[in-house]
C-alpha cells in the first residue's frame, strides 16, 4: 500500500477524532465529548467546541 | 481481552438480568483478531443468550493501546458478519455500535442496513466523534426505514 494512500486512511480517522492537544501551545487538553458534540480545553488558552465529525457526501 | 471478569461471569450476569426481567442488551466488538470461527461461535452463543438487543461494534484500534496495531475490519467482512449475525439473531434488535464510520465508511453503512442492521446509534460516541445525526436519519429515509424512537437527548 502507497504511503498516500495510507494518509487517506488518516485524514478519515482523523476527522472522527475531537482535539486533543492546543493548537497554540501543544498542551494536552481536557476533552469531553458528548453525542452532539465536543469541548476541548486548554489550560492556558481556553476553551473550544465543535459539534460531530464533518459530513461527507454520501 | 477482558480481564476483569470472566465469560462465565458475565454469562450468569446476563441470566440474573433476564430472570429478573429487564431486557438483556448484549453485544461485542468484531475485529479485535479473533478468526471467523469464532465470530460465528460468538453469534451462536448470543442466539443462545436471545438477547432483545445486540450492539454490534467494529474495532476502532486506538494508537497506544495493546490493539493498537490491529488492521481495520474490512468492511467486506464487517458486512458478511452482519449478515450472519441477523441469520443467528433473526429476531434481536442489531444495533450499530462504535466503530462502522471507520469499518464502514458511508457506502457500508447504507449496505449494513440494508443486509440486517435495524438499529443505528447516531452522533458521537463516548471519546471519539461520529457522522452528524442528520446524515444517519436522512439515510433511514431514504431506504424508508421508519425512525421508532430517538433519543431525548437530541
Amino acid at each position: 500500500m502507497s504511503g498516500t494512500l495510507l494518509h487517506v486512511f488518516c485524514a478519515r480517522a482523523l476527522d472522527l477524532e475531537p482535539p486533543r492537544y492546543c493548537i497554540t501551545c501543544g498542551r494536552r487538553m481536557k476533552v469531553q465529548v458528548v453525542p452532539t458534540g465536543w469541548t476541548a480545553e486548554c489550560v492556558q488558552h481556553g476553551v473550544s467546541t465543535g459539534g460531530t465529525a464533518s459530513p461527507s457526501a454520501s | 481481552v477482558v480481564t476483569t471478569h470472566s465469560w462465565d461471569e458475565r454469562w450468569s450476569t446476563l441470566k440474573m438480568v433476564r430472570e429478573s426481567g429487564m431486557e438483556v442488551c448484549c453485544g461485542g466488538i468484531l475485529g479485535l483478531g479473533e478468526t471467523v470461527e469464532q465470530r460465528a461461535e460468538f453469534a451462536a452463543q448470543l442466539a443462545e443468550l436471545d438477547p432483545h438487543e445486540v450492539p454490534l461494534n467494529f474495532l476502532n484500534p486506538r494508537p497506544g493501546t495493546p490493539l493498537g496495531d490491529q488492521p481495520v475490519m474490512d468492511p467486506k467482512d464487517a458486512l458478511r458478519a452482519i449478515a450472519a449475525f441477523r441469520l443467528a439473531l433473526p429476531r434481536t434488535i442489531l444495533r450499530y455500535a462504535g466503530g462502522r464510520e471507520i469499518t464502514l465508511g458511508d457506502l457500508g453503512t447504507r449496505d449494513g442496513l440494508l443486509g440486517g442492521i435495524n438499529a443505528v446509534i447516531v452522533g458521537n460516541y463516548l471519546t471519539t466523534l461520529g457522522r452528524p445525526a442528520t446524515q444517519d436519519l436522512q439515510l433511514l429515509q431514504e431506504l424508508k426505514m421508519p425512525v421508532k424512537a430517538l433519543s431525548s437527548t437530541l
